[in-house]
């Protein structure tokens, strides 16, 4: 897989996060209790969405617009690409992963407030270790931290 | 009953208060009117009607804090705490303000606030209603859409009232 390919395939996996963390978050309004009560209002999701956008305007935003810009100098390849690919792959899946399954918190916890569905974005500041590291290198881009 | 938001803006009800005298003439009807022995001890009694009243739907006084020694005052601003409406209460809101019901698939709750004062032979209390709705993990907000709140203050009137009731059986 050429070094295109590989940034390829890493920006789709954080367009796929990004997409299923709204889709989850949107789930809320349509699931009921069985007393016919959504689980979130529209107010309440507008809220959430809110956070889940602040985290991926600084990720995938920084990603998308690293395709806009003049390519950095990629150095001689080691013969470490793959490896690298695949450690950034399954740090940006795995970051994706935990925050979208946090913020489903409220499907499969119990007692869960609005409150805790919106923590779910601590978990993207405890992961960006695996995350920060493979977008300096694959994108030129420096994600701050949140 | 069945007023819109706008339409009741001032909520009041009153309850005829009388000085037990050895010759009041005629008696006061029982369960009808707030009797007091004099009306330097009228502040406490009303005091220990309203929230007994509250009490007895499910609510608190959270503003001021009332103990044994500190009642209520003539004029003094209190607040509820916020208690859900159940099944039952919503099937009556629905019965009895059919034009202007409450949006299905959420959870209501009420708080009130007010104050008392004493006018022309009467306790006269003023309220404040404050319905507020959530999903089921969501917190409580207030609600945007008109609704009866003379439906509330009624609900109150009457459990103010069956407290005069109880308390001179």
């Amino acid at each position: 897989m050429s070094a295109e390919q590989q940034r390829v395939v890493l920006t789709l996996v954080w367009t796929a996060g990004f997409a299923g963390c709204i889709a989850v978050v949107s789930g809320y309004m349509f699931n009921k209790d069985a007393l016919g009560n959504p689980l979130l209002s529209w107010r309440d999701v507008l809220e959430v969405l809110q956070s889940v956008v602040a985290i991926y305007a600084a990720y995938l935003g920084a990603i998308l617009a690293s395709w806009f810009t003049k390519p950095f100098a990629v150095k001689a390849d080691s013969g470490r690409a793959q490896i690298r690919f695949w450690v950034a792959l399954v740090g940006a899946a795995t970051i994706n992963l935990a925050f979208a399954v946090w913020l489903g918190v409220g499907f499969w916890g119990d007692g869960v407030s609005l409150d805790d569905i919106k923590e779910s974005r601590l978990v993207v500041g405890w992961l960006s270790f695996l995350a920060a590291p493979a977008s300096i290198y694959y994108f030129g881009v420096r994600t701050p931290r949140t | 009953m069945g007023h819109d938001k706008r339409a009741d803006a001032a909520l009041e009800f009153r309850i005829p208060l009388v000085v037990e005298t050895l010759s009041a003439n005629p008696k006061p009807e029982l369960g009808v009117a707030i009797i007091v022995p004099d009306l330097a001890n009228a502040n406490k009694q009303v005091s220990n009607l309203l929230l007994q009243a509250l009490q007895s739907m499910g609510f608190a006084i959270v503003s001021p804090k009332l103990d044994l020694r500190v009642f209520l005052m003539p004029e003094q601003q209190w607040h509820t705490s916020i208690v859900e409406l159940s099944a039952p209460e919503l099937a009556a809101y629905g019965k009895a303000a059919p034009t202007i019901p409450l949006p299905s698939g959420r959870i209501y709750a009420v708080q009130y606030s007010g104050r008392y004062a004493y006018a022309e032979g009467a306790l006269r209390i003023i309220l404040s209603v404050n319905l507020m709705e959530r999903s089921r993990l969501g917190p409580f907000r207030e609600t945007t859409f008109p609704y009866s709140r003379g439906f509330f203050k009624d609900r109150l009137e009457q459990s103010v009232k069956a407290q005069l009731v109880s308390v001179r059986k």
